[in-house]
């Protein structure tokens, strides 16, 4: 009896064995690559899809009123048959870091919410999967690729099993505001001949931007008249920053909200980040320098709360040493969508999407 | 002892032959239904890997047919399929949304082993929702025909 119960364990081990041998691995790696190299075609080559009360290809709309389950289908393309992404639609889900065409984009980040998360899978079609994606410029010189490759280092890691990443190259098409030029800013001009308030507006038309780069950015360059940019005299500041939707008086005195520094982000080509307490004081440090002004979105949320029903947004802030620019000798507004290239800017970029 | 070993009284040699014998039939049967379990276990997953690899094919078709889907008229792609896998013929069709085990509310292309029952699911990628996929087809003569237009996506045996 013994001996045929060792015959039996012994004879049930070599089939196990056996069978082990020849059973390979489930077969779940080689899903992966064809279904990731779908869903790159459907997101660089389809519209995308939306359907509520109405219907169309206009998703990021519906997106951005968080009505994510109206949206059965995310594509980033402008328009059927043409092989440019929409600028908008990528601003709508994707995170950007960097400006015009070294911007780059990615999904997800940090912030990411669980809810667009698992929305964003279920309409790219890669619900059982895991996945990151990333848009990225080509040939552009100024294009920061480490930070790039270090975010996607981070988000794929080394431990996941099996990841395939697939590459498409298209087109991009970007609307971004081109700089201003500090020499011709139109605003406050108490003693008709200096500017000392700019102010800044973009109109309701435009509010879209707003809520696809979840803020408002914009950016003023060339302050040669503005001061002899000499060491003996001293260089201009920009302070007193407030925030409205309501323009009264001829376009020259009206309400405002007076942000602090926690609430705006400023950048200058000069000196990078300007750290701010809750005064504004930003120094103009030269005539060539850049200075980028971003206002996020929930701070336009919290200080206008009725801002999408106004007709307009504006931006005014101080500068304390005035120099003489140039005319018109009246007040009016600087408009930022007349920096706004009509067509937009359109360039090459590369879409990487991995999947595991 | 000695007498109690030789004392063969109440030995039946028939009645040993015969336990020895239902025995080694018990012993055998168990051992062919183990291999036979072990095998079909192995054949099923072979099975499910092919399955999954004949319907990533026909979903990447699906894909560029409906991208390639003219404004006026159909499109028609024809494709090869094995006839048989693991010895056995299968079905290709879009399953009910309901039935897809990775996706909620989504359908996906199903194929089904028909001796075996087994059952793959390949994710369509949304394009289920962006036109109607409809259809089913026997693997039996080797080949899918799969016709598009802008609002129908019909599988059809080649």
């Amino acid at each position: 009896m013994a001996a045929v119960a060792i015959l039996l364990l012994a004879f049930l081990f070599a089939v196990t064995t056996v069978n082990n041998m020849m059973t390979p691995y489930s077969g779940y790696t080689k899903e992966l690559y064809p279904t990731a190299d779908r869903s790159i075609d459907l997101l660089t080559k389809d519209e995308g899809y939306y359907q509520s009360i109405s219907d169309g290809t206009d998703w990021n709309f519906e997106w951005n009123s968080d009505h994510y389950s109206n949206v059965k289908k995310i594509g980033l393309l402008k328009t059927k048959g043409d092989i440019v992404l929409d600028g908008n639609k990528i601003d709508t889900v994707m995170e950007h870091y960097g400006e015009k065409r070294e911007r780059w984009w990615e999904f997800p980040s940090n912030d990411t919410e669980n809810i667009e998360y698992e929305n964003v899978s279920r309409a790219i079609g890669l619900e059982r999967y895991n996945f990151y994606m990333q848009i990225r410029p080509v040939g552009e010189k100024d294009f920061d690729a480490n930070a790039a490759d270090q975010r996607a280092s981070e988000m794929v890691g080394d431990d996941r099993g099996d990841v395939v990443s697939v590459v498409r190259y298209t087109m991009i098409n970007q609307f971004y505001f081109d700089d201003l030029n500090a020499g011709n800013l139109y605003g406050l001009r108490p003693s008709n001949s200096v500017l000392t308030k700019p102010i800044f507006a973009i109109p309701s038309e435009f509010y879209g931007i707003i809520e696809d780069m979840d803020g408002l950015t914009f950016a003023i360059s060339n302050w040669t008249n503005l001061s002899y940019w000499t060491d003996s005299d001293p260089h201009p500041i920009i302070d007193d920053i407030k925030l409205g939707d309501t323009i009264t008086n001829n376009n020259d005195t009206h309400p405002g909200i007076r942000l602090n520094g926690n609430e705006i982000v400023v950048e200058s080509s000069y000196s990078g980040v300007i750290e701010m307490g809750n005064n504004i004081q930003i120094p103009i440090e030269g005539p060539n320098d850049r200075i980028s002004i971003t206002i996020p979105e929930w701070v336009i949320n919290e200080s206008l709360p009725y801002w999408k029903y106004s007709d307009i947004i504006y931006i005014q802030f101080n500068v304390t040493k005035p120099g003489v620019l140039s005319p018109p000798a009246t007040g009016g507004i600087t408009w930022l969508n007349s920096s706004m290239k009509l067509q937009g800017d359109i360039y090459r970029a590369k879409t990487i999407l991995w999947v595991w | 002892m000695r007498e109690l070993l030789d004392d063969n009284k109440g030995q039946a040699i028939p009645v040993e032959y015969i336990i020895i014998f239902t025995i080694s039939l018990i012993f055998f049967g168990v051992i062919l239904l183990a291999f036979n379990m072990v095998i079909d276990q192995s054949s099923g997953q072979a099975i499910q890997i092919e399955m999954t690899d004949v319907g990533n094919e026909i979903s990447s078709v699906i894909t560029k047919s409906y991208l390639t889907s003219p404004t006026m008229g159909i499109n028609s792609l024809t494709m090869d399929i094995p006839t048989q896998i693991a010895g056995t013929g299968y079905f290709i069709e879009i399953s009910d949304e309901s039935e897809n085990p990775f996706e909620t509310n989504v359908s996906a292309l199903k194929l089904t082993s028909i001796r075996k029952s087994v059952s793959v699911f390949v994710p369509l990628n949304s394009v289920e929702q962006l036109i109607e996929i409809n259809g089913t087809v026997s693997s039996a003569s080797g080949k899918i025909k799969i016709t598009s237009n802008t609002t129908t996506i019909l599988l059809n045996q080649g």
